[in-house]
């Protein structure tokens, strides 16, 4: 049985020729009224974690609000920096926007053409507390034991990579507290970076409160710092136990941009949508459930709190420069 | 331990949500049939519905879209050299054939009942191995991930035996194109020329969908014809001979199973190593060697029942730690989540009831699939009778599609086509695809991996001989790599020895 249509090979290859035609040319129409088709939403890693969750609990909210389809991407490659890298090339129309992993891009060595300030920062939608975190029976209880450690042999910590805050604040504390560390990087997401703890092939790791209590729930880890004035759990050395107030000033934040030069009333648009949506009961009762800490700026205020992150990296510039 | 083996079963039999599963497994299948979709996309896709549903529904739909992906992976594998998903690549290399022979359904009936068989076998493998969940995620960490990928590579080059030579040069290829783009430990960047579509290398399924349909279809194009060589008329009983043929070769389901199993308990390694390794170890251990990759049956009962079971077994790092086994795995995560459910060791305690149900609906959309296979291969197989002058710009305008769909990157079309024509020179000068195909998936986990182990153990290689996982692994791949030379030498002294008799 032969099902045969009477098409020349050259028609043939017209046929894909014209389908190839049609799928190239399906470019984006310029918007008279923004925004008048769907928006890409992309998240700068793989589909799963707390980012791609953001960002798929906010496109819901987003799209009633906004009256088109807001898209979850995912673009992963570069611990988070690529999409945005990709994203400052992008046509300022308000149609692609990214959300972030701040204070963690703020380091990240720029890429030719990206200026980080140089992006429309829209809003901040998160914040949450990190910790240090080590294996359930470690012997290091207290930075003091860190530094004791570290005086015999190499401290090792693990990282999802150079992009991420956990990387960022691993250099900072070997700074500030003169500690000899090597940081593994390349592990794929938190939960694998914390395994390595529990494996013991590290020392330790830096992460969310959230992150670190669940593993704790399970006997494999335990905190042994807080990035903040006060630590939550009691027993737990802070910021202010350990005298370095600005430590209690590294949080990690999950912030949206756009590409530069994005005209400045659909910018503002973007962003009072996000800070809306931010403050929604649905978007509300979600974190709660997912442990994280919303922590919703406008325009302005993420401005001003990047400025704060640029200032503080600044204080621990040598440490951050340090090879 | 039974009396939740069997409730989890219980709680699947409701009416809606067995619906949501057999609905799954259609979307699944559709999913896994077209090259570049696969079960991230549709998964994905998925998520918003299931906000309106509850846990269990959830559990139910996604249970059936993964269930399905694989059946659909393999049909388009078997009746146009496409791997829906990349582990259905190990389908290709005997479905394929057989669909030129015009026995398209015999390979679709073949593949649906150890997809079926894969899937229960892996599921009470699963059952049994879940209280050493926890040891056994614990057990790998960057050295041994190292040591699985290098045994990965071995494997692949044991069936490319006879064409040990271009196997090599092959993989060295493809090895050096898996370092473009960023390094994962170091953060460069290395040969991209400026592009940044390259910072983040060669993307997987566009390179696949370049490497099997794309170089297929040229093929195709310039030969003229159809893909059935032999124009037989379709008989519903042919599919039927493949379900017997599965049953026949219950040893080769059986072992395809276990690898299945075992490889897909250890995240980062993925199905692709599985379904590799369950055909290598059958195609290297028979009578039958020669015949593989001309349309041996048990070159797609193997790699479509590790497949399957791998999917199970996937399900231990995933619930266990909240380690995604692979995308597939990372998007069903976030659907948990969403609804409450914390992966990680507590799981195993607080939620029982689900992960039994999860297990039983995989179980459940594993057969349905299957039926559903066995049923639709009469109407499937026609696609190896369209002639050329049709099938041609049909399948790539969907390859196209498929391949631009993974990100809705215009790049990834252009590297399709490159793979297309690099695929086309491979079989022109018939020097082997896979070894390139698996290179790819594997060259950068071995970098990444390497570097942290040497990280972690300052700079000495002893850390990968510093515990029993890592000598085990480490035999295993001295044992493969001994295997053809052993096994020619045990060939020629059994040969002398029947000779001497008669010269005595």
């Amino acid at each position: 049985m032969t099902v045969s249509y009477n098409l020349t090979r050259r028609q043939s290859f017209g046929i894909a020729a014209g389908a190839g035609l049609l799928l190239a040319g399906g470019g984006r129409a310029v918007a008279a009224q923004f925004p008048d088709h769907n928006i890409n939403f992309i998240v700068p890693y793989a589909a799963g974690g707390d980012f791609d969750s953001y960002v798929r609990e906010f496109c819901g909210i987003l799209s009633k609000s906004l009256g088109v389809n807001v898209e979850p991407i995912n673009q992963p490659g570069a611990a988070g920096a690529e999409a945005v890298f990709t994203l400052s090339q992008d046509a300022p129309d308000g149609y692609n926007m990214c959300i972030a992993n701040l204070p963690g891009l703020l380091h990240v060595k720029p890429k030719p053409g990206f200026d980080v300030n140089k992006m429309t920062w829209l809003a901040n939608l998160g914040r949450d507390t990190l910790g240090l975190a080590v294996a359930a029976n470690s012997p290091i209880n207290s930075i003091a034991d860190l530094q004791a450690l570290s005086k015999q042999r190499v401290i090792k910590m693990s990282s999802s990579g150079k992009a991420s805050a956990d990387y960022l604040v691993s250099k900072i504390i070997a700074g500030v507290f003169n500690l000899n560390v090597t940081i593994v990087s390349g592990y794929e997401g938190s939960v694998s970076s914390m395994i390595a703890v529990a494996r013991g092939d590290v020392d330790l790791t830096v992460h969310s409160l959230a992150s670190i209590a669940n593993m704790a729930k399970s006997k494999l880890m335990k905190l042994m710092f807080v990035f903040a004035d006060k630590s939550p759990v009691p027993g737990v050395e802070d910021a202010t136990a350990v005298n370095q107030p600005n430590l209690g000033k590294l949080f990690q934040f999950r912030t949206v941009v756009a590409p530069p030069n994005l005209p400045p009333e659909i910018a503002t648009k973007l962003s009072n949508a996000l800070v809306e949506a931010a403050k929604s009961p649905e978007v509300q009762a979600w974190a709660a459930k997912i442990q994280t800490t919303l922590y919703p700026m406008d325009q302005q205020a993420t401005l001003a709190m990047i400025a704060e992150q640029e200032h503080l990296l600044q204080t621990y510039k040598d440490f951050l420069a340090a090879p | 331990m039974f009396s939740v083996w069997m409730s989890g079963f219980e709680s699947l039999f409701v009416l809606k949500d067995i619906l949501y599963l057999i609905a799954g497994v259609g979307f699944g299948m559709f999913f896994g049939l077209v090259p570049g979709l696969g079960g991230t996309t549709g998964l994905t896709l998925l998520i918003p519905l299931t906000f309106g549903l509850d846990t269990a529904t959830s559990i139910a739909l996604s249970a059936g879209v993964m269930g399905g992906v694989p059946m659909g992976g393999s049909i388009s594998a078997i009746l146009i050299n496409s791997p829906g998903s990349a582990p259905n690549a190990a389908t290709c290399l005997d479905g394929f054939p057989l669909a030129q022979k015009g026995k398209g359904g015999l390979a679709i009936g073949a593949a649906a009942s150890a997809n079926a068989m894969g899937g229960i076998i892996g599921t009470f493998a699963l059952l049994l191995i879940i209280p050493l969940a926890r040891d056994i995620v614990l057990s790998f960490g960057p050295p041994q991930f190292f040591l699985m990928c290098v045994f990965g590579l071995v494997i692949v080059s044991l069936t490319s035996s006879g064409k040990l030579l271009e196997g090599l040069l092959v993989g060295m290829f493809g090895l050096m194109i898996s370092t473009i783009g960023y390094d994962a430990v170091t953060g460069d960047i290395r040969y991209a020329f400026g592009i940044p579509y390259l910072w983040n290398g060669i993307p997987l399924v566009p390179a696949l969908i370049g490497l099997f349909p794309l170089t297929q279809m040229i093929r195709l194009f310039v030969s003229g014809g159809t893909i059935a060589k032999t124009a037989n008329a379709f008989k519903f009983s042919e599919t039927f001979e493949g379900v017997k043929a599965t049953f026949t070769n219950w040893k080769v389901v059986l072992s395809g199973s276990l690898v299945g199993t075992l490889i897909g308990a250890i995240p980062g390694v993925g199905g692709v190593v599985a379904a590799f390794a369950s055909y290598s170890i059958i195609s290297q251990t028979g009578n039958d060697r020669e015949t593989y990759g001309h349309g041996n049956i048990k070159g797609v009962i193997a790699p479509e029942a590790a497949i399957n079971a791998k999917d199970c077994s996937t399900l231990i790092p995933t619930l266990a730690f909240g380690i995604p086994g692979s995308a597939e795995m990372a998007v069903f995560l976030a659907i948990l989540i969403l609804h409450g459910v914390d992966p990680g060791p507590l799981l195993m305690i607080d939620h029982q009831d689900l992960i039994y149900e999860l297990i039983w609906a995989l179980v459940a959309a594993c057969v349905f699939a299957s039926i559903a296979g066995v049923l639709l291969a009469k109407y499937l197989a026609k696609v190896t009778v369209i002639r050329a002058n049709v099938l041609v710009p049909l399948v790539i305008s969907i390859s196209v599609l498929g391949s631009w769909a993974v990100n809705q990157n215009i790049g990834n079309i252009v590297i399709s086509l490159a793979f297309a024509v690099i695929g086309y020179i491979i079989t022109v000068i018939d020097y082997p695809r896979l070894p390139l195909v698996i290179s790819l998936i594997l060259g950068g986990e071995i970098e990444r991996y390497y570097d942290q182990s040497i990280m972690i153990s300052g700079g000495t290689p002893r850390i990968f001989i510093e515990d029993p996982v890592s000598m085990f692994l480490l035999s295993m791949i001295v044992i493969a790599i001994l295997y053809l030379p052993a096994a020619f030498i045990v060939k020629r002294l059994f040969k002398r020895s029947k000779e001497l008799p008669g010269t005595v």
